[in-house]
């Protein structure tokens, strides 16, 4: 029975099959005409040129995407609402025929017509493709394929979209119509939710491209419910198969609204921490992507989560006991893009106050924050400008200053150092160029006259650190010929430099220098009292790297394995030591349960933790020997 | 085949607010013929289309064959065929190919009977469905709808607007094939004539409604029309047993009554009549005496 079916429902299709062959031959001559004719300005706009790769090999899929879609809809269309406007429906219906097999019988033939005429216009788009490239044009052939994969994904749809307006309409035109409509709804849909919900991704997929296809699927049970339910004649068909499509069109934001916040969660499993407070066991675990991450506030000493942030997050900073932590995001309704907020949130995850703040770029603005003793700053840059603004936690924006710079320019806060002082180093506007580095008055908010000037043609992107007393300024950038950091440190009180070749430097408690070596096959580790005595220096035949813990007293060393430190990210980790400043503690391996070590990054979580991080995983771990890590993002391995 | 062949209990269906069939009780035994008769959107149509399950009750309850035409559908239309008025054929296939195709999607077919039926109604097996008279579509629907040996057979007005000859073909084709298996036949039209001769049963429906339902033959012989003379005129109303219709026009009385004692020439006699001539009428004019009846009887209720 099912074989009858089938085939008078393709045999009914074959003049619509034919038309739509002939239309794909026809094709790439009406755009040759055209744009012979757009050519010689007969459009109202004139055709500087064209050829006949371009047209055929380019364009032409592009048209026959569409044409394939508009095809599969009239074929869904003509196969569903074709027999009842001819009024021969009643045929099958008074006889002894389940309606789902018709059903079936109609989706296939339906389906199988478009295939083969996708197949037979694609393997025309090849034979002209072969002769207007002579079969050298291996990215077009490869264009064109992509081309048919992403017609044959509309098509489906265009057959979908048909065969649910065709069990509801009385006429195919009707169907193609409604139909057309239908199809484009889950991509509007999907559209839509990724426009408004910009956020909501997961595995670089949004979520809308994954909620949308469940509207296709409830146009596919609306179709079935209108043709094979119910009264045969068709009492109640519009009623089931609207009832369904209404449903599909609230279950798809509501499914898309409960499962967001799992899917906002779901992107910071692996997530690394993005600021740690001084002395308190706090920190903040930000995921990746440019300003898209949400982020977790974790307690370090539990090892538990406290509040999850929604992206996207642009900068965090804990201020020094961790009793406040500070957030600027742009998260709005359900994962949307909304205002700029400074968001100001206890120990406990509870919000203190949220503040809506000015932006002269939304979206893209570029907001930082840090904390400056007991106050927030808030540095927004644009354009030729960064603005700071200084927040008081009661108060809100106590006062505000603008620094300006050419374009592209960059305005670092160094600090604060242990008295409080914030320094701003910044490219002038002064000719010839100069970088100064000022104190920044926190009192009556004003920059003070330049501690020092440097030549304005140094690179932009450096690395530069305060000492915590605020005496000496270190700066180190990465020199390309030597593969290594050049750095030197000035003694802002007498102004003398001190050059540090193929050297990196961070600042322990008391102004003690860490500085990492490169020298010949040798990597050192050196701790020198401010740029004198030096107190302690470890060689390493391998890569090392060193991370200075939050509070300022101690540090973390990371050693490669012998040959595998040419990333950035260790193929295995032999050890990791941990030193006080002083003197080494023994050698101290904390990789325990981390495996080989592969793919772990490790950084301080806290003045007395530890956070290993992977892709999926977030890890903590007491900063002691024999400490076991815990994950507080994702499975422990 | 014991049971009922069709059986209507109070049924009702509505169309929006318009009420089609309203609680209508029908009943059809296997082997007999019942035709049902009203003038166009009397509910005929509805009530076949109630029957084969095509659509679904309001109020009241169908069993056909013994089967709820609303649940057990498919098993219905296994046993049951519906030959309608306007023709579902499609039209580009062959008369060879629709009967092949029909056969496909019916486990009853049989192939012999449907080539017979075929061949007694002369039907050309390559002609386009297109290309055929309505005349000679409707021979098709039969050989479609008699092939599958149904119990019951559903006529939808299948021979409206054919001529004389092609009728008289089709409904000897419906009674032949039919009545041989002992199948019962629903007949609904407006054309008297034709149920008259076919049917044991006739059932008149008007606006959904079953004004009244007897058998042919005792209908035939029972009712019969009289002209009498009264001299000093015909008395404007005139009452006696089994009076359906009575029409004066001056000294005539012309009266259709129920007359199973055969002694209606003596009961108007007795009422004052000169003359009196009684004869044997038509269904058709049976039915118009009863239709008149119901028209005046509204009439007075107003």
């Amino acid at each position: 029975m099912f074989r009858a079916l089938w085939i008078k429902q393709w045999v009914q299709l074959r003049t619509l099959r034919w038309v739509g062959f002939g239309l794909g031959i026809l094709l790439p001559f009406f755009l040759w005409a055209g744009a012979g004719a757009a050519r010689r300005g007969w459009f109202g706009f004139k055709l500087a040129g064209y050829d006949l790769t371009t047209l055929f090999a380019e364009a032409l899929p592009a048209f026959c995407v569409v044409l394939w879609c508009l095809l599969a809809l009239m074929f869904a269309a003509q196969t569903f609402a074709g027999d009842r406007a001819d009024g021969t429906d009643r045929f099958l219906l008074e006889r002894p025929v389940p309606p789902a097999r018709t059903w079936l019988a109609r989706v296939l033939a339906s389906l199988a017509s478009t295939l083969i005429v996708v197949l037979g216009h694609t393997l025309y788009m090849l034979a002209l493709v072969a002769l207007v490239t002579d079969g050298s044009g291996a990215v077009f052939y490869k264009n064109l394929l992509l081309a048919t994969s992403a017609g044959i994904g509309l098509a489906l749809l265009g057959t979908i979209g048909g065969m649910a307006a065709g069990e509801m309409v009385r006429t195919p035109m009707q169907a193609v119509l409604i139909g057309g409509v239908l199809a484009a709804l889950p991509i509007g849909v999907a559209m839509f939710l990724t426009a408004a919900f910009q956020t909501v991704s997961i595995f670089g997929v949004h979520l809308g491209f994954v909620i949308a296809p469940f509207l296709p699927l409830a146009m596919i049970l609306m179709s079935y419910r209108a043709g094979c339910l119910g009264e045969p004649s068709g009492r109640g068909r519009i009623k089931r198969g609207v009832t369904i499509l209404v449903l599909g069109l609230l279950v798809t934001p509501a499914l898309f609204a409960v499962t967001t916040p799992f899917v906002l969660r779901a992107t910071v499993i692996g997530a690394w921490p993005q600021s740690t407070a001084a002395t308190a066991d706090r920190a903040v675990l930000l995921g990746g992507g440019y300003r898209r991450s949400g982020g977790w506030m974790i307690d370090t000493e539990k090892k538990s989560k406290i509040r999850f942030l929604p992206p996207p997050v642009t900068s965090v900073a804990w201020n020094d006991d961790g009793s406040i932590l500070a957030v600027i995001h742009l998260s709005g309704f359900l994962g949307s893009i909304g205002k700029v907020k400074l968001e100001l949130i206890d120990a406990n995850g509870d919000t203190l106050r949220s503040d809506a703040l000015q932006s002269h770029r939304w979206w893209l603005a570029d907001f930082r924050v840090q904390w400056a003793g007991e106050r927030v700053m808030v540095i927004e840059r644009y354009d030729e400008r960064t603005r700071i603004s200084t927040v008081d936690p009661n108060e809100g924006v106590v006062g505000e200053f603008v620094v300006a710079h050419p374009v592209g320019g960059v305005v670092r806060l160094l600090g604060p150092t242990d008295s409080g002082s914030i320094y701003v180093h910044s490219l002038t506007d002064a000719d010839p160029r100069t970088y100064s580095l000022r104190r920044l008055d926190m009192n009556e908010l004003v920059l003070e006259e330049p501690l020092l000037t440097e030549d304005g043609d140094l690179p932009m992107y450096t690395r530069m650190s305060i000492s915590p007393s605020g005496r000496y300024w270190a700066r180190g950038w990465w020199r390309t010929e030597t593969k290594t950091y050049e750095s030197w440190v000035i003694d802002l009180e007498t102004g003398m430099r001190t050059d540090y070749p193929n050297s990196l430097i961070e600042w322990l408690s008391g102004d003690r220098q860490l500085r990492t070596e490169w020298i010949e096959d040798e990597r050192r580790l050196v701790v020198q009292d401010g740029v004198d005595t030096e107190i302690l220096t470890r060689r390493f035949s391998s890569k090392v790297g060193g991370t200075v813990s939050p509070d300022g007293r101690r540090f973390l060393v990371t050693v490669w394995s012998p040959g595998t430190g040419t990333t950035d990210m260790p193929k295995r980790v032999d050890g990791l030591l941990i030193g006080d400043g002083s003197d080494w503690t023994e050698l101290q391996s904390l990789q325990d349960d981390l495996g080989d070590g592969s793919n772990w990054s490790i950084r301080w979580g806290g003045p007395n933790t530890l956070i290993a991080y992977s892709l999926s995983t977030t890890l903590v771990a007491d900063a002691k020997p024999g400490a076991k890590w815990t994950a507080v993002l994702g499975r422990h391995p | 085949m014991s049971a009922t062949a069709l059986h209507f209990e109070q049924v009702t269906r509505r169309f929006g607010k318009k009420v089609a069939v309203d609680r209508l009780d029908l009943r059809v035994e296997p082997g007999t013929i019942l035709g049902l008769v009203g003038r166009n959107g009397s509910g005929k149509t509805t009530s076949l289309r109630l029957a084969h399950g095509m659509l679904h009750t309001d109020g009241g309850s169908i069993r056909i064959l013994g089967l709820d035409p609303q649940n057990d559908g498919l098993e219905l239309r296994k046993r049951v065929s519906l030959l309608a008025e306007e023709s579902s054929l499609y039209p580009w296939m062959t008369v060879q190919e629709i009967l092949d195709f029909g056969a496909a999607v019916h486990p009853n077919w049989d192939a012999k009977l449907a080539a017979d039926v075929s061949g007694r109604l002369q039907l050309h097996p390559q002609e386009k469905i297109r290309h055929l008279s309505r005349g000679t579509r409707a021979k098709v629907s039969l050989v479609l709808a008699v092939a599958v040996r149904p119990e019951l057979l559903l006529l939808d007005d299948p021979t409206a607007g054919l001529d004389p000859l092609v009728r008289r073909e089709v409904l000897q084709g419906v009674l032949e094939a039919v009545s041989d298996e002992g199948g019962a036949v629903v007949y609904a039209s407006h054309l008297v004539h034709d149920i008259e001769r076919v049917a044991d049963n006739v059932v008149f429906l008007d606006e959904g409604m079953k004004r009244f339902e007897a058998s042919v033959e005792h209908l035939k012989d029972t009712t019969r029309r009289a002209r009498a003379v009264f001299e000093n005129g015909a008395p404007d109303a005139l009452q006696f047993d089994g009076k359906i219709d009575a029409q004066a026009d001056g000294r005539v009385l012309t009266v259709v009554a129920e007359d199973p004692g055969r002694d209606l020439d003596r009961r108007l006699r007795s009422l004052g009549a000169s003359e009196v001539e009684v004869e044997s009428i038509s269904l058709e004019d049976i039915l118009i005496a009863f239709l008149r009846t119901e028209a005046g009887s509204e009439v007075a209720n107003v």
